[in-house]
């Protein structure tokens, strides 16, 4: 660092030029603009007084951009149509100068690169546009013309006030950021770099944010009030710097107030005045361990529905949104680095999002303040892609040359009410967007205990099934002869052996077209326990269309836990009205298993992952029901 | 441990399935009416 001190031509104060290629600083006394020209300085005027912000950076900050320091040594205000944002001036080792350019709480860090192959005019870019340079792709995001407003510190440039150019913000893979700016009479630069988050760039000497940081904390409400252009009443600014409109809340008006020089852009209406949102404008809550503060509220709407956005608020974190629909809520914050993507579906980061949602939406009434110059009736083409919990929304403004990604996430309403204090949180009603299907998580899990259930239990039936053949006990010939009342067969004692088991009654009878039936008792010869079971033989066959027959001329039922012991049976027999007498045969084993035990296994194991699928289904369906672009079909199914 | 009630659930069907096995018990018969599980005469009355 090469430090050269000059004497202001305006004021004689010394004014130090930190870096050898700084040829602007602005006299921190004076404010006068000097020049460096050679060995000497000159004064161009006066700088313009910078806009008064809640920037957590100030002239002196440190910081650390991959691994190397650097120092905060100048900056400029710049305003476009929309809105306006900060470029610092940072100086690394050996006098290297990088930009860090702060926007509604992002952070861009570049570099000026050479590049012979830049696009001569910036008619040749539009939005969505790919191109190659500093020898990668990128896609143009937006193309806007800027205005110098203001600036102090050291700059490697001129940049008197009003200074105008026109800009191109590309955008490249992980992160990858670059700006092509196009000057009157001069050839284009690039600057290339990426975004950063706030913690990443190691800050120290930061700024105390009034009304943020504890020990200024007393003089919050000191720093931005003015009054409205329309009525007088004082409006209070809770973003300063930051916002590009806001909204009194006294006469509803709509307030430009990007410049210091306040403008009503709309006037507000009785309506205007009745927008009231369960979170009221300046109240603070802890969210994912950050203090935000509830700046602005949108209510915006679509041909279905309306819905409101809460504008969110940290110095040092920037801008979120909490967007609610009949109960629901999201937790929403930009994605700066997205390309022009569109389609059924689209990959982020590599997670896939469906289309839910397209149209237009329309901002109906707006409370607070809001980092760029809102209007009642502005209207945004919307997408919404959802992959629940999450939805990514592209807007796209008619008229401008941009489209801006933000990347939502839903948010549990107690959470929302915890955060804030709300002691009267409506209940969500019906499935949302991106609500997570409640079902969802526990589907897979549960299915895969099943199954691995299923696999034990079979398992287990094999390992018996193995073990338990069945073995012939008894067997004989008996005839059916019709009697009233019926006779009972009884057979000659047999022998149950092993352990505890079913025994299994099968008889072979002939019957053709015919039933008989038979009400068994085994009856153990020792305790008189008795083992009723019940088997019927039908055989029935004909021409009906074809040829058919139905049941058979056996049939065998099992009779369970019959201990081992000497036996015998009872039998007392019925048959078809048309039957006199028929011959019939019983076979009696022992051994065996019950695959029924099984079976109900299985099936009682299945019930709940099936309920769960069902209900996992039917809320899908639901969610779907309000999409114009549904898996399941049109709504109106 | 995740789903515990279905776990154990799942885990006493096994318990139960060995001992059904082992006793030579038939679960269909516990539950249900004996003349509905092991005859279906009356059907072609």
């Amino acid at each position: 660092m090469s430090i050269r001190t000059y004497d202001c031509p305006q004021c004689g104060a010394p004014v130090k030029f930190q870096s050898s290629i700084a040829v602007f600083v602005v006299c921190e006394h004076c404010r006068s603009m000097v020049v460096r020209r050679d060995a000497n300085v000159e004064s161009m005027g006066t700088m313009a007084e910078l806009p008064p912000d809640l920037s957590p950076l100030q002239i002196g900050t440190r910081g650390e951009w991959q691994g190397s320091a650097f120092e905060l040594v100048g900056r400029v205000r710049v305003e476009w149509e929309e809105g306006s944002w900060t470029e610092w001036c940072a100086l690394f080792p050996n006098d290297k100068t990088g930009w860090v350019a702060e926007a509604q709480g992002f952070f861009m860090v570049s570099f000026e690169t050479s590049e012979p192959a830049l696009p001569s005019a910036p008619g040749e870019l539009e939005p969505g546009a790919s191109l190659r340079v500093a020898g990668r792709p990128w896609t143009v995001v937006d193309v806007k013309r800027a205005t110098c407003l203001a600036g102090e510190g050291e700059l490697p440039f001129v940049a008197p006030p009003g200074q105008q150019r026109l800009g191109a913000d590309l955008t490249g893979a992980d992160g990858a950021f670059a700006t092509i700016e196009f000057y009157d009479g001069e050839a284009p630069r690039l600057y290339v770099g990426s975004y950063a988050e706030f913690e990443e760039l190691r800050f120290a000497n930061l700024r105390p944010v009034p009304g943020w940081t504890a020990d200024t904390e007393q003089i919050r409400y000191q720093t931005s009030a003015l009054n409205c252009p329309s009525c007088g009443a004082a409006v209070k600014l809770r973003a300063a710097g930051q916002s590009m409109a806001a909204v009194c809340g006294s006469c509803g008006s709509i307030i430009d107030i990007a410049n210091p020089q306040w403008q009503v852009v709309q006037k507000g209406d009785e309506k205007a005045r009745k927008l009231n949102g369960l979170l009221p404008i300046g109240v603070r809550g802890q969210l994912q361990d950050v203090d935000w503060e509830v700046i602005g509220l949108v209510r915006r709407a679509d041909k279905y529905s309306s819905w409101q956005e809460y504008l969110l608020f940290n110095p040092w974190r920037g801008f979120r949104w909490l967007v609610t629909y009949k109960g629901h809520w999201s937790w929403v914050q930009r994605v700066p680095d997205i390309g022009d993507l569109s389609g059924q579906r689209i990959r982020l980061d590599g997670r896939d999002f469906r289309l839910f949602a397209k149209g237009e939406a329309r901002v109906k009434d707006v409370l607070g303040e809001f980092y760029w110059k809102v209007k009642r009736g502005e209207v945004a083409e919307l997408e919404d892609y959802i992959r629940p919990p999450e939805v990514l929304s592209k807007e796209t403004y008619p008229g401008l040359k941009e489209f801006t990604w933000s990347l939502g996430e839903y948010l549990e309403h107690t959470a929302v009410a915890g955060a804030f204090g709300i002691k009267e949180m409506p209940v969500p009603a019906g499935p949302y967007l991106n609500e997570p299907n409640p079902f969802a998580n526990k589907t897979g899990p549960v299915w895969g205990r099943a199954l691995l259930f299923i696999a034990i239990l079979f398992v287990i039936q094999l390992i018996f099934a193995a073990g338990t053949g069945e073995r012939p006990i008894f067997d004989g010939d008996y005839v059916f002869t019709r009697a009233e009342p019926p006779a009972v067969v009884t057979t000659p004692h047999f022998q149950v052996d092993g352990r505890q088991g079913p025994v299994r009654l099968a008889v072979t009878a002939g019957v053709d077209n015919q039933w008989i039936g038979f009400d068994f008792d085994l009856v153990n010869a020792q305790t008189n326990e008795t083992f009723p079971a019940q088997l019927e033989v039908s055989y029935y066959h004909g021409y009906d269309d074809g040829e058919w027959s139905e049941g058979g001329q056996t049939n065998s039922v099992s009779v369970p836990a019959v201990p081992a012991g000497e036996y015998f049976l009872n039998v007392e027999t019925d048959a078809d009205p048309a039957l006199q007498q028929l011959t019939w045969h019983l076979a009696v084993t022992r051994g065996g298993l019950f695959w029924s035990n099984f079976l109900i296994g299985v099936c009682v194991l299945l019930a709940y992952p099936i309920y769960l699928s069902i209900r996992r289904h039917g809320f899908e369906r639901q969610r779907w029901s309000e999409s114009d672009f549904s898996p399941y079909g049109s709504s109106d199914d | 441990m995740k789903h515990p009630l279905y776990t154990a659930l799942g885990a006493l069907l096994c318990l139960y399935l060995a001992t059904a096995n082992q006793r030579g018990w038939s679960l269909l018969s516990q539950i249900s009416p004996s003349h509905w599980i092991t005859s279906g005469r009356g059907i072609h009355k």
